[in-house]
């Protein structure tokens, strides 16, 4: 296990590499030019010579390769260059949305990952109940209907109807209330979406560990010690079916940060992605480069992770390193 | 004859039934009444689809400004009520739905054929080719997928196409996990070796041994990636970087209707609804299958 994790480890920077190989490579295929979006907004065509100097300056007259590694050359120092569109520089503007991306995601997170899990076994303890059979309708639901849907259903409900949430951002300005509440009300929608549409592989996953360790011979064993049967499903199967599943986590944070682009944009969330999203309409590239480091490094992470948490929670790792 | 060559436990006979398989996978998978229902709901939106000049009651793209055209509720005349521009959204909907079925059904094509080809070379070659290919796989599945597909929308001439091919491409990476665990499972297989022993070429092995017996949990992926293919699509027609006008999918129509939410919420009910029940009913699909290949349900 520690192997694996070790090559986990060994893979992030080939990962980084080819992530912003990748995208360095789409972007700079595009036809528009970003130095016409630099001068005048893309307005104005400009003075051809002008455009030229600003090239030369720039650099982007160079080779794509010399271009690329004077982008790394700087990135590994921590420099990401500066926003063509607001020139200030790209770390300190993604720096002022991780908050509301990282809160969001990692509220979302928890709450998918507490209340899927305790959904699911509870599901499988019950098997076909009918506690059983409308959790895993919802879950199937939930895996069905499109985030951004639901979050515009929710909208049209709670604030456009019944006026009891705001339809978006992350503040009001001169709102009445005080401030703790005003931004428990705007998380609250957001909040919500994020978390359901991981909650579904939280359910499926648990539901299916918790069945599959309940038919173990242990459980039996400890059924005829005369263990209580609460006793026995929180310790003896709970606990055991805990360890397939938190590799869970890894694949959950992917989801979470493909999935936040589209939610943050329907609630006009002032976080990364929806950052991100806007300079991609204006070819903001290293804007975007930035964006996109970001977005894997929070996948990476998610994966170290949920390698680190298997260790944690798999007795049998533990004991095995012991041993040696 | 290669292929004529049977080894005592190679594609031993079933002795309880003389039925071909598919027809009994057929009957385990009719007696399921969800993915019955998923399938005959499919069928219908396909033909619809198919036939959309016929099976729409209006012209999707004509404008009828009247201001008692304009934003519609829902009515015997427009089921899906009326857009801004009075368009009938019950014919958009067809239309729109003829787009997310095609992008979703060719997409999953495209990301099964690259799956398949990389998972069945793995799986065959084994050795360095096998770890540099799943080590490449999961660098791949660490890439922020949903904003490299934005940002090749920007890139690409934006057109079904495209789009088409662009979710293809950056969904085949859990299909060749699956297809390569196949491929080692039955690699090692009586029937692979008898191949192997009568001299037959590895590639023609994959295609005409392997891969058949290997087809099921393929194509229950493939099914579920349709599914998955017009969630992504209508994603990204949604925040604007899909399919752009005068085209119309799902998507996009519940990008028109975000702005709309004050006064025609139906803009946004119905093509969402329609999204929903299509994933659904190809998820359901896909469970049916599923179940109906389960070699454990076949006595």
């Amino acid at each position: 296990m520690y192997q694996i994790l070790l090559r986990r480890m060994l893979l992030v920077i080939p990962t980084l590499l080819i992530v912003s190989i990748i995208s360095f490579a789409i972007m700079r295929a595009a036809p528009g030019d970003p130095v016409q979006m630099y001068v005048a907004g893309g307005l104005s065509k400009g003075n051809p010579e002008d455009i030229e100097r600003i090239r030369q300056n720039l650099g982007l007259n160079d080779p794509l390769p010399v271009q690329y590694l004077r982008w790394l050359g700087e990135a590994v120092r921590g420099n990401l260059g500066y926003s063509l569109s607001s020139q200030r520089p790209v770390l300190d503007l993604i720096g002022e949305r991780l908050f509301a991306s990282l809160s969001l995601m990692g509220i979302s997170l928890v709450l998918a990952m507490g209340v899927g899990i305790s959904l699911g076994a509870l599901a499988a303890i019950k098997q076909y109940s009918l506690f059983d059979y409308v959790t895993t309708t919802l879950a199937v639901l939930g895996n069905s209907l499109p985030s951004f849907w639901i979050g515009m259903i929710l909208i049209w409900l709670f604030a456009v109807q019944l006026g009891w949430l705001p339809t978006g951002q992350m503040e009001t300005f001169n709102s009445k209330d005080p401030v703790w509440l005003d931004r428990l009300k705007h998380y609250i929608l957001p909040v919500f979406v994020t978390s359901f549409i991981s909650l579904i592989y939280w359910v499926r996953y648990q539901r299916a560990s918790m069945l599959e360790v309940l038919h173990h011979d242990y459980i039996r064993t400890a059924r005829a010690k005369g263990i209580s049967e609460r006793r026995i499903m929180l310790f003896h199967a709970w606990r055991n079916s805990l360890i397939p599943i938190i590799t869970l986590l890894g694949f959950s944070v992917a989801n979470l940060v493909a999935g936040s682009y589209v939610i943050e944009v329907v609630f006009s969330w002032p976080g990364m992605a929806q950052f991100g999203f806007e300079a991609i309409l204006n070819r903001d590239y290293p804007v975007i480069m930035g964006v996109t480091l970001f977005s894997s490094i929070f996948i990476i992470v998610g994966n170290l992770l949920a390698d680190l948490a298997y260790i944690v929670v798999n007795p049998q790792v533990a004991a095995s390193s012991r041993g040696r | 004859m290669a292929t004529a060559v049977a080894l005592p436990g190679a594609h031993t006979p079933l002795k309880s039934s003389e039925r071909p398989q598919i027809l009994r996978a057929w009957d385990l998978f009719s007696r399921n009444r969800l993915a019955t229902a998923g399938l005959v709901f499919l069928l219908i939106l396909g033909c619809a689809a198919i036939f959309a000049p016929w099976a729409a009651p209006y012209d999707p793209n004509a404008i009828n400004l009247l201001p008692d055209q304009v934003l519609q509720p829902p009515s015997w005349a427009h089921p899906f009520g009326t857009d801004e521009l009075g368009r009938d959204g019950f014919s958009r909907a067809i239309y729109g739905a003829r787009i997310s079925l095609a992008v979703g059904i060719i997409a999953s094509l495209v990301a099964v054929s690259l799956g398949v080809l990389v998972g069945a070379t793995a799986g065959m070659a084994g050795g360095w080719v096998d770890s540099f290919l799943m080590r490449s796989v999961d660098i791949l599945l660490s890439v922020p997928l949903f904003f490299l597909i934005m940002i090749s929308q920007i890139v690409f001439p934006s057109s079904i196409f495209t789009i088409m091919i662009i979710i293809g491409v950056a969904s085949w990476m859990d299909i060749s996990r699956l297809t390569r665990g196949e491929f080692l499972a039955l690699r090692s297989s009586e029937f692979v070796s008898a191949a192997n022993v009568v001299g037959m070429n590895p590639w023609r092995i994959a295609w005409r041994h392997i891969l058949p017996n290997a087809s099921g949990p393929i194509i229950v992926a493939a099914t579920l990636r349709i599914a998955e293919a017009i969630i992504l699509e209508s994603t990204l027609s949604f925040i604007g970087l899909g399919i752009q006008p005068p085209h119309a999918s799902l998507g996009s129509m519940l990008q028109k209707g975000l702005t709309r939410l004050l006064d025609a919420p139906w803009m946004v009910w119905f093509p969402g609804l329609l999204i929903a029940l299509t994933v659904l009913a190809f998820n359901f699909v896909g469970d049916g299958i599923r179940d109906a290949l389960d070699p454990k349900r076949l006595r």
